[in-house]
Parts: C-alpha cells; sequence; structure tokens
C-alpha cells in the first residue's frame, strides 16, 4: 500500500508511475537517487565546510592539518558580529537596487523578448541579430566610458544606474524569447480575436503563463544584485546608500579576520537564501498549470 | 486572497522604487559658502575598526577647529587597481589619497597629480627630502607627491620556531644569518628539528619577481640600463642573475625547505606565515602589522631581522606610499590638503601640536593592537627633527621584546634600492614565470629560463620604453 | 510557428505601408531594450575599437597611430600561448561545464521526495560570493596534505598532488571550480524549462513502448533543445572571456600556463593603464567569437530559422 503511494509520486518526469511496478524502472530510479546524492555530497560538503570556517579561530583555518568541525562553536561571535556590522541597515539600500534591478530585467527584457517572439516588428531582425552579437563582446574596457555617461548625466550615487544595466540583461531576452516561443498559441489568438490589446495579453496572458522564466529570471537577477560589488562600489560614494556587495569588500579589506569575514559573507547570503526557498512554489509553478487555469 | 498578495507586492514595490529614486535626486552637493571642502580617501572602516576610526575623527575634527574655512569628507575609498581608472578619468577621485611606491611612475604619467612645487618650497621641505624620494617624485624638476613613509624589506620570522632550532641565544639574542646561504642553512635546520618549513616567499601576481629583485641585486643583477640615445636595454641575462636564480631553485631543490605549493599568492604567504606553517619570510613593517591585525598572529611571537647579503652587496628593496594631491583641485584645496597632511603629521615639518598628534597616533596604534618599534627608513634626511622624533615615539611606545626586532632596525652597512625605473610590474611578471618553472621543475635550464625572459621583457616592454 | 507566419502574411497582405501600427506598438515594446544596449553596449564598444588605433593616455586620445598597437600585442612573446590557451578554456568547458548541470536538472526533475530540500541545496554555491568560492577552492586545491583532495587521496595511500600547480592541467582544474559554482545557476535553469514539458508525451511515447533513455530523447531533448543551445552559446562566450577565476586562483600560472585573453585585456586595461591594448586584445578575441557564431549559424541551421 505504501509502495503504491510511492510509486504514484513518480510522476514528475519521464518516469511514470506505472514503471515502478517494473524492475527496471525501479533500478532506474535508484541509479537516479544514487547520483543525486552524490551530487548534493560534492555540493554541500564544502559549502558545510565553508560554515564551519565561521567558528574556526583564524590559526585553525590555515592550520596544517585542518579539522572539519571547529574546537568550539560560538554563536555569539555571529550576533556579536551582526550588532556591530549593523548588517541590517545595508539589507533595506540592497532590498531597493535587487528590487528595482528585477523590475528593469523583467520589464525590459521580457517586453522586447515578448516583441520578439511574438510580434515580430519589421526590423526587430536587425535588432535580434545585434542582441546575439553583444552577448559576444568582451566587457573589460566598456566600464570606464560608461562610468564616464552615468557622471555626465548626474547619475553618481543614484540606483539607477546600477537598474539600467540590470535591464540590458541581453541573456533575458533570449530567454524570454525562446520561452514565449513555447507558449501555446491558441490562447493568445482567442484573445486577440476577443479584442484584447497586446500590452494586456502580455500582462493577462503572457506573465502568467511564463510565471517559471518570470521568477526564474527574477530570482537570477536579484541574486545578482543582492551579491554585487563593482557597479555600487564605483558608483555610490554616499555611506547612507552603501549595498550589501560593497560592504562585504569592505569587510574584506579592513582588518577583521578570516572567519568574521565568513560570517559577513554568511550575511550576505542569507537574503538569498529565505528569497529562493520563498519562491521555489512559482518555480515550480509550471507552464502546464497556468495554461490550463489561463 | 492571491490577489491581495500581488497587490501587496506591486504597492510594496512601488514605495521601495521611490524612496530609490527619491534618494537618487538628493544629491549631495552642498554649496558652502567660502568654504573649501577635500575629499580624504584613506580612512578605516567605522564598523569593524571603530577605535582607530574614532581618533581618525578627532584628528579631522580637531583639524577643522584649526582651519575653519576648510571642511574634510571621508571618500571611503582606498586606491584599488580595478576602480582607479573609471575614477580618474570620470574626475571623481577625492582630493587626497594614498598610493603605494609602485604607483608614483603612472600617477605622473597620466598627469593625475597636482604639482606640489610651490607647497613644497612654502613649506621649506623640498631640502629636507632625501635624494632618492626627491627623484622618485618629481617629474621635468616639479614635485607632484607627498611623500608619507618608506619601508625597506627585512625576514620576518616565527619566534617559536626559530627558537625550537636554537636560533636564539641565552640572552634572547636572534641569529641574524649573514648571507643568503647562510639563510638557507637557518631554514634547513628548522625544517630539520621541528618539521615546519623553513621559507616561503610569494610566486604570484607579480609578488614573486618583486621579492626576487633585492636577492638579485645582491649578487650583483643590472635588470634595466639606459642606452645612450634614451633607449633601455635589459640586462639581467647575466651570470650574476642566473646565480641568483640557482639560490632560488636551492632553496627548493637542494635545502628542500620551500612549502609543496610554488604557485602562492602574497595572500597565502600571510596565511601560512601567521598559521606557523613556515618558519620565515620577505616582511616589512605593513605586512607586520597586517598580520597581527589580519591574521590574528601574536606580536610577540613574530620577530624581524636584516636582509642577508649576496655574493656583492647587501642591498635592500625600498618602498613606500604617496599621498596624491588630485590634479583637478583648486589652489585652495591643494593648500588645505598640504595642511591637513601636516596637522597628521606626515611632513618633516613638527610644530608641539604636531608632536602631540603624532605621540596620540601612536598611542592609538599601541592600543589596537599593533607591534610598535620597527625602524623603517624615512623619507626625510635622517638628521631631519622629524626623523628624530619618529625614532624617540618608535622607541618609547615599543611593545614587544626588543631582541626581537634590534637585527632589522640596524641598517648599519644596509644599502637601499628602489623598484627598477622602467615597465617594474611587467619585470615581475617575467620573473614570476621564471620562478614558477624553476620551482615546478627540478632539472629547470635556469640560465636558458633568464635568457628567455630578457628576450621577452625587451620584446615586449623596454623597446616601447624611453 | 505555422500561426504566427500566418498572422504575419495576413498583416503584410492588408497594408503595404512602411510600417504598420503592429510594428510601431512592437518596436515600442522593443525601444527600452535597444536603446540601452546601444548606448550602454555598442557605443562603448565601438569607441573601444577605434581607440585600438590610437595611443593614449589613460583614456585620452593622444594619436593616431594606425595597426602599432596590433603590432605590439601579436608580437608580444606571451600572446600565442594565451590565445592558445583560451581555446584550451574552451574546450575544457566543452567537455566538463555542458552536459553535467542538464543531467542534474533531470535527476532532480526525477526525484520523488525531497524536491524542494534538494532544490535548494543544488543552487546554494550559486549564490555563494566569489570571495567564499575562491577560499573555498584554494583549501580544496592545496598542494600540500592539508589539501581536501589530497587528504582524500592520502587516505588510498597516493601521494599529494601539485593540482593548480601542474602546467599541463591548470585550465582543466580551474573549470572544475568554475563548473562547480556556475552549473548551479544553469541547473536551476533547465529544471525550470523541464517544468514545461507536458507530462502526457510520457505518458504517450510510454504506449509506444519507450524505455526511460528513449522517453528522454524523444521528448525532453528535442523540447529543451532551443534552451540549450542558448546555454552553451553564452557559456562558450563566457569561457572565452574568463577573467576573474584564473585572476584570483592562479594570477596566470604556473609560467602563463592559465593566462587568458580576458586576463591579458585586464592586465593590460587596469596593471598597465594601457586601454589601447586591452582593446586590441577585444577586438581580436571578439573577431574569433564572430568566426566561431557565423561557422556554428552555419552548421546550425535551426538557430537561424529561429531568427
Amino acid at each position: 500500500m505504501k509502495k503504491d503511494d510511492f510509486s504514484n509520486r513518480i510522476n514528475n518526469g519521464a518516469l511514470r508511475p506505472m514503471d515502478m511496478k517494473g524492475a527496471k524502472g525501479r533500478v532506474t530510479y535508484g541509479i537516479l537517487s544514487v547520483v543525486m546524492l552524490l551530487h548534493l555530497l560534492i555540493v554541500c560538503i564544502p559549502v558545510v565546510w565553508m560554515i564551519m570556517l565561521c567558528f574556526k579561530e583564524p590559526a585553525e583555518i590555515y592550520s596544517k592539518t585542518p579539522t572539519f568541525f571547529p574546537k568550539s562553536i560560538d554563536l555569539g561571535k555571529i550576533a556579536g558580529l551582526w550588532n556591530q556590522l549593523e548588517i541590517y541597515r545595508y539589507y533595506l539600500n540592497t532590498l531597493i537596487v535587487a528590487v528595482g534591478c528585477v523590475i528593469f530585467d523583467v520589464g525590459i527584457s521580457g517586453l522586447a523578448g515578448y516583441s520578439l517572439s511574438r510580434l515580430k516588428p519589421k526590423g526587430s531582425r536587425v535588432y535580434f541579430v545585434l542582441v546575439s552579437i553583444t552577448m559576444l563582446l568582451p566587457a573589460t574596457t566598456a566600464m570606464v566610458p560608461n562610468y564616464m555617461l552615468y557622471k555626465d548625466l548626474g547619475l553618481l550615487n543614484s540606483y539607477i544606474p546600477l537598474w539600467l544595466i540590470a535591464g540590458m540583461n541581453m541573456f533575458h531576452v533570449l530567454l524570454f524569447k525562446s520561452s514565449f516561443d513555447g507558449l501555446p498559441l491558441s490562447i493568445i489568438e482567442a484573445a486577440k480575436i476577443d479584442g484584447a490589446s497586446d500590452i494586456k495579453i502580455f500582462l493577462k496572458i503572457v506573465i502568467p503563463m511564463s510565471m517559471p522564466v518570470v521568477v526564474t529570471c527574477s530570482i537570477f537577477t536579484f541574486n545578482g544584485a543582492f551579491g554585487d560589488f563593482f557597479w555600487p562600489y564605483l558608483l555610490i560614494t554616499d555611506p547612507e546608500k552603501t549595498v550589501m556587495g560593497v560592504r562585504l569588500f569592505e569587510i574584506k579589506n579592513s582588518n577583521l579576520s578570516m572567519d568574521k569575514q565568513m560570517v559577513a559573507a554568511l550575511f550576505t547570503l542569507l537574503p538569498q537564501a529565505i528569497i529562493f526557498i520563498l519562491f521555489q512554489k512559482q518555480i515550480m509553478g509550471g507552464i502546464n498549470i497556468g495554461g490550463v487555469k489561463g | 486572497m492571491k490577489k491581495r498578495i500581488w497587490k501587496t507586492v506591486v504597492l510594496v514595490t512601488a514605495i521601495i522604487l521611490t524612496l530609490g529614486v527619491l534618494g537618487g535626486c538628493g544629491a549631495d552637493q552642498n554649496a558652502e559658502n567660502g568654504q573649501v571642502v577635500i575629499s580624504v580617501a584613506n580612512f578605516v572602516d567605522e564598523k569593524t575598526n571603530p577605535e582607530v576610526y574614532k581618533s581618525q575623527m578627532e584628528e579631522v575634527a580637531g583639524f577643522e577647529a584649526a582651519y575653519p574655512n576648510v571642511k574634510v569628507e571621508d571618500a571611503r575609498w582606498d586606491f584599488n587597481v580595478d576602480t582607479f581608472l573609471a575614477k580618474a578619468e570620470g574626475g571623481t577621485l577625492p582630493t587626497l589619497y594614498y598610493v603605494p611606491m609602485t604607483e608614483a611612475e603612472n600617477i605622473m604619467n597620466l598627469d593625475l597629480a597636482a604639482d606640489l612645487t610651490d607647497e613644497f618650497e612654502k613649506r621649506e621641505m623640498t631640502d629636507k627630502l632625501s635624494e632618492f624620494i626627491l627623484q622618485k617624485i618629481s617629474k621635468n624638476n616639479r614635485i607632484y607627491l607627498m611623500p608619507t613613509s618608506c619601508y625597506d624589506v627585512g625576514i620576518a620570522v616565527n619566534i617559536d620556531l626559530y627558537d625550537q632550532a636554537g636560533f636564539i641565544d641565552e640572552n634572547g639574542n636572534l641569529y641574524q644569518p649573514e648571507t643568503w646561504e647562510d639563510l638557507a642553512g637557518v631554514a634547513k635546520k628548522i625544517k630539520d628539528s621541528t618539521g615546519v618549513d623553513g621559507f616561503i616567499f610569494p610566486t604570484t601576481q607579480n609578488n614573486g619577481g618583486w621579492r626576487f629583485t633585492p636577492i638579485a641585486w645582491s649578487y650583483g643583477t643590472v635588470f634595466e640600463t639606459q642606452l645612450e640615445d634614451g633607449g633601455w636595454q635589459a640586462t639581467f641575462n647575466s651570470p650574476e642573475c642566473v646565480k641568483a636564480m640557482q639560490f632560488v631553485s636551492d632553496l627548493k631543490w637542494k635545502y628542500d625547505v620551500l612549502p609543496e605549493n610554488a604557485l602562492i599568492s602574497g595572500t597565502n604567504t600571510k596565511e601560512q606565515f601567521s598559521a606557523g606553517n613556515v618558519a620565515m619570510t620577505f616582511a616589512e613593517p605593513n605586512y607586520i602589522i597586517e598580520l597581527v591585525q589580519n591574521y590574528g598572529m601574536d606580536k610577540n611571537k613574530i620577530g624581524m631581522l636584516g636582509i642577508p647579503a649576496g655574493d656583492q652587496r647587501r642591498v635592500s628593496l625600498m618602498g613606500g606610499g604617496f599621498y596624491v594631491i588630485n590634479k583637478d583641485s583648486t589652489p585652495e584645496q591643494v593648500s588645505a590638503a598640504m595642511n591637513f597632511i601636516e596637522y597628521r603629521g606626515y611632513t618633516c615639518n613638527l610644530t608641539e601640536e604636531r608632536k602631540e598628534t603624532l605621540a596620540k597616533d601612536y598611542e592609538t596604534r599601541a592600543a589596537s593592537g599593533e607591534l610598535i618599534g620597527l625602524e623603517s627608513i624615512s623619507p626625510w634626511k635622517a638628521e631631519s627633527e622629524y626623523g628624530v622624533y619618529i625614532q624617540e615615539l618608535n622607541r618609547e611606545n615599543l611593545n614587544v621584546d626588543i631582541n626581537h626586532i634590534k637585527n632589522y632596525n640596524d641598517k648599519t652597512g644596509l644599502e637601499f634600492q628602489q623598484e627598477e625605473p622602467k615597465d617594474a610590474q611587467a619585470l615581475y611578471a617575467v620573473f614570476d614565470n621564471v620562478i614558477q618553472e624553476v620551482l615546478t621543475n627540478p632539472d629547470a635550464n635556469i640560465e636558458g629560463l633568464i635568457e628567455n625572459a630578457a628576450n621577452d621583457f625587451q620584446q615586449n616592454n623596454l623597446d616601447y620604453a624611453n | 510557428m505555422l500561426h504566427t507566419s500566418e498572422i504575419n502574411l495576413a498583416t503584410k497582405k492588408k497594408k503595404k505601408k512602411l510600417f504598420t501600427r503592429a510594428d510601431i506598438s512592437g518596436w515600442l515594446l522593443i525601444a527600452p531594450s535597444f536603446i540601452l544596449m546601444c548606448v550602454l553596449i555598442l557605443r562603448p564598444q565601438i569607441m573601444g575599437m577605434v581607440w585600438s588605433t590610437f595611443e593614449m593616455k589613460g583614456f585620452q586620445v593622444v594619436k593616431f597611430v594606425g595597426l602599432d598597437n596590433f603590432k605590439r600585442v601579436l608580437t608580444n612573446t606571451d600572446f600565442l600561448q594565451t590565445f592558445i590557451n583560451t581555446w584550451e578554456y574552451l574546450g575544457w568547458s566543452l567537455v566538463i561545464g555542458l552536459l553535467p548541470p542538464f543531467i542534474i536538472a533531470i535527476v532532480m526533475n526525477e526525484m520523488a521526495v525531497f524536491r524542494k530540500t534538494i532544490r535548494t541545496l543544488v543552487y546554494f554555491p550559486g549564490i555563494m560570493p566569489a570571495v567564499a568560492v575562491s577560499v573555498l577552492w584554494a583549501f580544496i586545491y592545496q598542494p600540500n596534505v592539508s589539501g581536501m583532495l589530497n587528504a582524500i587521496l592520502a587516505k588510498f595511500g597516493v601521494e599529494p598532488y601539485g593540482w593548480l600547480q601542474d602546467g599541463r592541467f591548470t585550465i582543466l582544474y580551474i573549470i572544475i571550480s568554475m563548473t562547480w559554482s556556475g552549473m548551479a545557476g544553469t541547473a536551476i535553469y533547465y529544471f525550470a524549462g523541464l517544468q514545461g514539458v507536458n507530462n502526457e508525451l510520457y505518458e504517450a511515447a510510454m504506449i509506444d513502448g519507450a524505455g526511460f533513455f528513449t522517453r528522454l530523447r524523444v521528448v525532453v531533448i528535442p523540447y529543451m533543445l532551443p534552451m540549450l543551445l542558448v546555454f552553451a552559446a553564452r557559456q562558450c562566450i563566457g569561457v572565452f572571456q574568463v577573467v576573474d577565476q584564473p585572476l584570483q586562483m592562479t594570477g596566470g600560472g604556473p609560467n602563463n600556463a592559465s593566462m587568458s585573453m580576458g586576463l591579458l585585456s585586464y592586465n593590460y586595461a587596469f596593471v598597465n593603464y594601457r586601454p589601447q591594448l586591452a582593446m586590441v586584445v577585444n577586438v581580436i578575441t571578439f573577431c574569433v567569437i564572430m568566426i566561431f557564431t557565423l561557422i556554428y549559424n552555419h552548421v546550425d541551421k535551426r538557430a537561424s530559422e529561429n531568427m
């Protein structure tokens, strides 16, 4: 009875509940599980090791005979640093930057991808080719001219350049395009016949149906913005506006010891982890569900 | 229910964005009437180093009180390679910032520094500069940089390991290796008796070449020679340089005192030394500060020796740092920035007030756990009032056993040399490669490698130097 | 596909104007992205290409020197090796980096339990700050006995190995570390893509008697191919321009064994203050990638049809 329950849950991918009735299917699932487990080990061991670093003394970290577990685990150290560094003050700034980046990214890249996929205006091929080309360009020297431009536009100490940079994610344009390419046309056609405008179709039909790609792109942009250091460091000198990535860099260059720097690094990835866990459902949401519920 | 969540999300987003935009608009161009504002880099971080930050801000307050028409802003920036060019081209570098000596040539070539000649004359400082520093900070007979401190390279040792290997006598004196071979022998004995690697030096990111130059000089190497037509010739494809490199190779293959890793960054070196995994390394006073503050090494466990000699000379590499005053500054800003430097006690001119500031600075540094007592060479002539006073402060505030560091402080018979004049970083890079090869390949053809290195450096760099 | 072309035909027949209303609204949607692209990507690139023929002082143009900068870069004795290295990076990344994220995404998708936990854990390396990742891998590749890999080797009685110091394979090891942190994000993208596969297709394939791997081949791969191609192209381009990892892990060593075009360009611009030479490297890199892309487009007709 219990076994049947389990078999029924194997319905997410190419393996179907039916397979679990035969030995071949079970072996396949077993092998896949082992692969998964191995991968998780490869991923987790170093991460756990990194967390352990937070609790070690500097000399323990660089010891010739490193141990996996620290000599003692002192949570007070983490709490103390949280208060000393006043990390929470930088969370809000970073949140503003990151949310703005997501909006610019999804807004600008999403619309462009939609237009490329569905509307295909005359000449958009030129744009598409340019998008593809720009993805090929090395970016090393673009930084200085762009910085000078932001300065001339009076955008120093403002988050706007950071949002604009997030908005020119050519990779996401292509990603949105290919995702929209895969949408069932019938629903859009039906809406068109009902006289819905392009914008309305985009907002009411395309976006809800493309939630997985929207959420995925958003999360990546959010995380990118949360950890980003380079442009904020260059553009924002006002201490009131400092973001986490810059803070982490400053901490790295300060006289804090390595273990404490690791704690600071953990503070940086905490919000990202939380956001990811919260929005998992949307990634899982799937195009099918969206399509059925319309 | 679901709709309400989305509405909340949209609302919150809108508020956040508005906050962001408004924040962006509130640019901080507060126009003070008649006030001179200078932005100053290199203050420490407030949260991670509160004591030092507090004392720095007290200094600023004191300065602003003494010069009421000047306002000092914390630029919250330190020189770093990635952002420097953008800031320079954008004209957003601070009024006053610190750069390592290695950048001096570039800063002057790029016309980023204000002409300080008149300020130097006005403050009667030009004559008090030591000759080599004057050379380094001037171009076409004009002075562009303000020297703050100099250092010369010595050898740091781990006191415990040195002691265990029997190199500290009953009176607490540290054994001073006279020659490089002598040092290798010491390292070998340490390894034999303690099992810990005897010596470490960095080999990547141009650090290898940089650390190698004083060894090469001491064996008589001349790296670059200016030709009569003004061009430059690489002259290190010589038996002297081969000999120096042979010594590096011997450290690995004959004495076997180096760590197994042959690709070591500057950071790795500090990590390994501070954790007690190696006994000796190259160091200068700032390096020691870092070992204590960032790597948690006990200052009483660090000793400093003088640099050993090669078969030709006993020579140490000298370096240091400069203040740069931004080229775009108004004369008032230049003057205010010079006053600020003077107020902080970095010029050779000392008033009672400034002596006090300096003395207080030493107290703060000692309180923050720094090792005090290492004596470097000074940018100012040794007999200058400044040089004497700093020496006095160093001795008064000494906070470790003097035996640990006196070998470094004793500069008798030591020559000082600055880094090579042309494309020093590229030269270091070339030698990084040679060193890496020599340390990973016991049968490396050192002569051939040096020959190739000289040709490469000539073709890639010196052919374009003038 | 059929539908769209019909619509296009229909609109074309209706009006013969240069731009129809639909075209205009289409372009309006593209406009923000287009403008940003022109200003922030194309403008500096074109400036840079011009600069590569000038003598410069910082970012100020001094005088036109024609191809002198190209001569200087190309005759640099390290250039050839750097160029070859860059292809080596690409080669290893195709061998190591291309399939694992896809395979992991598929395996993740098959799992029946702990799906959320698995997904979070798989993604975790993706949010590790670069600082932490570089510390981590320095520890893993530590060439003495204290290194993680050497400690494992020691358990089997194998002598410690130099890892990154072994110039023959330095690039391979760098690629492995890049794959570890880079594949997390890619796997999640693929996983999100897999959610779009209609389960009925599997069932249908099953009725036809297809086994697990056949189902993957006939259902998953065709569905995911466009996405795979985009990611593959992006990965190739990214790897071809790699800077950070060699910069942090080896500084380009030992003896230039891991120097990449990207790092060379970075060094020219930010260490030597010679942006014109950095631009020369970038122009060369760009041309290579461009040629590469043209060949790729030629070979893969599907990609050009999608345009």
